[in-house]
C-alpha cells in the first residue's frame, strides 16, 4: 500500500442511488443532491475520518451502469477507477453504492469495476425503502457470496455509516477483491491476443480490466489512450472480437451475457425472496396519474400555476419590511452624509437605492425555490422531465437534454455542465445551444419588478402569477423549433439514442435539505447583492453622474427663470437632476444607441438598463433605480422602483409626457430578457464546453431572438391597446 | 470639505473597479479556487 500519500476512496454507482448524499454525510460537505439521475457530472473531493483517526479523500464520481464510457461524465468516473485521471491519483479502495431495489443492475458496475484490481467495499444504500416494501435481502449472506464487505445504508439519515466506515478500515487493510467470473475458452483467446499484441509486443501498460474494455466495448475510451496508433490498433482489436464472434459470442453483447450468467446464480435465490415480496409500489400507483398522457400534463400545468402564484400572495408582507428598511436606511445615510453631497449621492442613489432595489425580490425568490426544491425532494421533477420528452420528441432532442434543461431554470451553468451525461455530441450540443432559452433564477427578479409594477396592481394575483409562469414557459416553446432548425442543419454523429431515465421512488421531503437549498440561494443571492451587483452598481452610477459642470445647473436655473418662474425649489432640483442624467456619459450613450430599441417601446434609461445588463441580467434593477433616483424621481409618494416606474413620462421627443411604462412595453422587457443571452458567465461557458465560436453565435443569435420578440410583442400590444 | 468628498468617492470607485477586475480578469491555467471540481487544479482543502 502506498504510504506516501493520503489514501484515497472513490465512491461509484449506478445514477442516483445516493453516491452524493452519502459523500456528504461522510465527509460533512454540502454538496448538490437531487432525487433524480444526473446531478453529479464532475468528480468532487472531501475528506473523510475514519473510525481510527486515519484521514482519506473521499472521491465522489458520477454516476455510471457500466464502464463503457461514452458520454464525458461517464469518462470522469472510469478515468478516476483506472488510474487515468490527472488530477487524481487512482483510488485505494472503492465503495460501490447499490440500490437495493436493483440489486442484479447495479452488480453488473461493481462486477465490471473489480476487473480493474480495486479492493471494494458494498454499501446496500436506500434500505429503509427496501424494508418499508418488505424486500428481505441477507446482506451477510450476499458478503460471502460476493466476497468483499456488504453494509446496509440509509444515506439520508446516516443509518449504517458507522458500520461503512468500519468496513472501509477493514477493507484498507485487507483488500477483498469482488468474485470475478470465469471467461469462457473464445474470451480467453480474445484476450490473451490482445495482451499478446498490445502488451508484449507493442509495450503498453494495461490491466485485465482495460484489455476487457478494449475487447467488449466497440467505442474504448482506453483504446484513445492507447501510444499505438489507430491504423495499428483498430486492425488488432477488430481481429479480436472476430475471434470472440468465432467462438459463438456476439462481441457487444457478450460481457452483459456472461456477466449476468455469472452474477445470477450468486443473486438467485436472494431476488427470488425480493421478486415474492415486492407488490405494486406507491411510486407506481402515483405514475399512473402522474405521467399519463393528459392528466400528468394537466397536473403538471396546474401545478406549475399554483407554485407561480404562490410567488405573489405570500411574499408580499416581507417585500414590504424590506422596502421600508432601504428607505430608512437611505434616510439614515443620507442624513449622516450631508456634509459630502457626491459621497451622499454615490451612498444614498447609488448602493442603497440600486442593492435596496435588487434586494426587495428575495423573499419572492425564496418562495419559488422552495416549491422548485420541494418538487425536486419528492422526486416529481424527473417525471415531469419524463412528461416534456414526449411534448418534444419530435425536435429530435436528445431525451438526456431534459435534465440539463431543467437544471438550467436554477442557473445555465450547471444545466450546460450537465450536458456531459449526454453521449451524442450533436444533441450535447443543441442542448447546450438552447440551455439559455430556460428562465434562469437570475430573470427573476426582473419579471417581478415588472409584473409587479403593472400587473399585479391592475389584474390581481391570479394573472400575476399566470403571467410568471408565461415567461418561464416561453423560452420552453421557442426552444423545441430552435432545437429542431439545429438538428436539421447541423450533419449527424451518432444516432441519437432513446431517452432511458430512471424514475426515483417518490419520498417524503426533507425539511432539513429543502431549508439548506433555500438558505444556500438566500445566502448566494445576499453575497451576490452586496459583492457584483454592488460594485457594478457603484461603477453605473459614476457613469450616470459625471461628468457634472456647475455651468450646466445654472443655464438650467436661468431657462426655468425666464419660462416657468413659478417652479417650486423641489421641481427646480429635479430639472437640474434630470439635465445632469441626460448628459452623463451614459445618458449620452443611453440616447445614442436608444433608436435600435425604440421599435420595443423602451427610452433611453431602459436603453442603459438593458445594455448594462449584460455581464448578469438582474444588474437592469439596480441600473433602473440608480437612473431614477439621481434623476429625483424617487420620492415620498414614490419610495419603490415599482411606483417610480409607472409613474415615469417621456421626457421628450414625440411622445413627451406620456407614460414610458405601460403594459407592452413591460411585456416587451419580459419576452427580451426570457430569450436573450445576458450572462457573461453563460457565455464563457459554452466557450469553454464548445468552442468560442458557438458562444459567439449563441449570443449574437438569441440577442437577435430577444429583439424581434420584444419589437413584437410591443408592436402587438400597442396595436391591441 | 469639497476634496474630501472627491477623494471618498475615488476611492470607493477604484475599489469597485478592482473588484471588478478581479472578478473578471482571465484566470491562470495553473491557479484554481480549491472548488473541488474536475477543471480546478487546487485541491480542495
Amino acid at each position: 500500500m502506498n504510504t506516501d500519500r493520503q489514501l484515497s476512496v472513490a465512491l461509484i454507482g449506478n445514477p442516483n442511488t445516493g453516491k452524493t448524499s452519502l459523500f456528504n454525510m461522510l465527509t460533512g460537505l454540502q454538496q448538490q443532491v437531487g432525487n433524480y439521475a444526473g446531478v453529479t457530472v464532475e468528480k468532487k473531493t472531501g475528506t473523510w475520518t475514519l473510525p481510527n483517526g486515519e484521514r482519506v479523500d473521499l472521491i465522489d464520481l458520477p454516476g455510471t451502469y457500466n464502464l463503457n464510457a461514452v458520454s464525458l461524465d461517464e469518462r470522469v468516473a472510469v478515468d478516476v477507477l483506472a488510474g487515468h485521471s490527472a488530477d487524481a491519483a487512482p483510488p485505494d479502495l472503492v465503495i460501490v453504492v447499490v440500490d437495493v431495489e436493483n440489486l442484479r443492475r447495479n452488480l453488473y458496475l461493481a462486477s465490471q469495476a473489480s476487473e480493474l484490481g480495486v479492493p471494494m467495499v458494498i454499501a446496500l444504500n436506500c434500505w429503509d425503502v427496501a424494508e418499508r416494501k418488505g424486500l428481505q435481502i441477507d446482506s451477510k449472506l450476499l458478503e460471502q457470496r460476493l466476497g468483499v464487505p456488504v453494509v446496509p445504508t440509509v444515506a439520508r439519515t446516516r443509518r449504517g455509516t458507522g458500520a461503512l466506515a468500519e468496513a472501509v478500515t477493514r477493507a484498507l487493510e485487507t483488500r477483498p477483491i469482488l468474485v470475478r467470473p470465469r471467461w469462457p475458452e473464445a474470451v480467453m483467446e480474445s484476450l490473451e491476443y490482445l495482451r499478446d499484441e498490445l502488451i508484449t509486443q507493442r509495450g503498453e501498460a494495461l490491466r485485465e480490466g482495460e484489455l476487457q474494455r478494449l475487447l467488449f466495448d466497440k467505442r474504448s475510451a482506453v483504446a484513445e489512450r492507447l501510444k499505438t496508433t489507430a491504423p495499428e490498433r483498430e486492425p488488432i482489436l477488430r481481429r479480436a472480437r472476430e475471434k470472440l464472434h468465432m467462438g459463438g459470442y456476439q462481441p457487444d453483447a457478450a460481457e452483459s451475457l456472461l456477466r449476468y450468467r455469472f452474477l445470477n446464480p450468486l443473486l438467485n435465490d436472494i431476488l427470488e425472496r425480493q421478486a415474492a415480496m415486492k407488490k405494486r409500489s406507491t411510486s407506481e400507483s402515483i405514475d399512473q396519474l402522474l405521467l399519463h398522457r393528459v392528466w400528468g400534463l394537466l397536473v403538471f400545468v396546474g401545478m406549475m400555476y399554483v407554485v407561480f402564484q404562490s410567488v405573489y400572495t405570500w411574499a408580499g408582507p416581507l417585500m414590504d419590511l424590506i422596502e421600508g428598511g432601504v428607505g430608512k436606511l437611505g434616510d439614515f445615510a443620507g442624513g449622516f452624509l450631508t456634509a459630502t453631497p457626491m459621497l451622499q449621492s454615490l451612498v444614498v442613489d447609488g448602493v442603497i437605492g440600486g442593492v435596496g432595489a435588487f434586494l426587495v425580490f428575495l423573499p419572492q425568490i425564496l418562495v419559488l425555490f422552495f416549491f422548485i426544491a420541494l418538487l425536486e425532494e419528492t422526486g416529481y421533477m424527473a417525471r415531469a422531465a419524463f412528461l416534456m420528452d414526449k411534448l418534444f420528441s419530435w425536435s429530435g432532442l436528445n431525451g438526456k437534454s431534459f435534465v440539463p434543461l431543467l437544471s438550467s431554470f436554477a442557473c445555465a451553468i450547471p444545466g450546460i455542465l450537465a450536458t456531459r451525461t449526454i453521449s451524442d455530441p450533436k444533441a450535447r450540443c443543441i442542448t447546450i445551444l438552447i440551455a439559455p432559452l430556460m428562465s434562469c433564477s437570475a430573470r427573476l427578479p426582473v419579471y417581478l419588478l415588472m409584473i409587479g409594477a403593472f400587473i399585479e396592481p391592475q389584474y390581481g394575483a391570479a394573472i400575476a402569477g399566470l403571467t410568471l409562469f408565461a415567461m418561464h414557459f416561453i423560452g420552453v416553446l421557442l426552444a423545441g423549433p430552435l432545437a429542431w432548425l439545429l438538428h436539421r442543419s447541423l450533419p449527424p454523429y451518432v444516432t441519437s439514442q432513446p431517452f432511458v431515465m430512471e424514475l426515483p421512488h417518490y419520498r417524503v421531503p426533507q425539511l432539513s435539505r429543502i431549508g439548506h437549498r433555500l438558505y444556500k440561494c438566500g445566502s448566494e443571492f445576499i453575497i451576490r447583492a452586496g459583492t457584483v451587483i454592488c460594485a457594478m452598481t457603484i461603477v453605473i452610477w459614476a457613469l450616470l453622474y459625471f461628468p457634472r459642470p456647475p455651468e450646466l445647473a445654472e443655464a438650467v436655473e436661468a431657462t426655468a427663470a425666464e419660462t416657468s418662474p413659478a417652479l417650486s425649489p423641489a421641481q427646480l432640483e429635479h430639472r437640474v437632476n434630470a439635465a445632469y442624467l441626460e448628459q452623463s456619459f451614459m445618458g449620452r450613450f443611453g440616447r445614442t444607441v436608444q433608436p435600435i430599441f425604440a421599435p420595443a417601446g423602451y427610452d433611453w434609461k431602459i436603453t442603459i438598463g438593458v445594455l448594462a445588463s449584460f455581464p448578469a441580467r438582474e444588474i437592469i434593477i439596480s441600473t433602473l433605480g440608480i437612473t431614477y433616483a439621481l434623476g429625483g424621481e424617487i420620492d415620498e409618494g414614490s419610495d419603490d422602483l415599482r411606483t417610480t416606474l409607472s409613474k415615469a413620462k417621456w421626457e421628450s421627443g414625440p411622445r413627451a409626457g406620456e407614460a414610458v411604462f405601460n403594459l407592452p412595453v413591460a411585456l416587451s422587457i419580459m419576452v427580451f430578457f426570457a430569450l436573450c443571452m445576458q450572462c457573461g458567465a453563460t457565455v464563457a461557458v459554452i466557450a469553454k464546453e464548445l468552442h468560442w465560436g458557438w458562444a459567439a453565435g449563441s449570443f449574437f443569435g438569441l440577442t437577435a431572438l430577444a429583439w424581434v420578440a420584444a419589437v413584437l410583442t410591443y408592436q402587438i400590444g400597442m396595436w391591441l391597446a | 470639505m469639497q476634496y474630501l468628498d472627491t477623494v471618498l468617492v475615488v476611492i470607493v470607485l477604484l475599489g469597485a473597479l478592482a473588484f471588478l477586475y478581479r472578478l473578471f480578469r482571465r484566470k491562470k491555467k495553473s491557479g484554481g479556487c480549491g472548488c473541488g471540481t474536475e477543471q480546478c487544479p487546487t485541491r480542495k482543502p
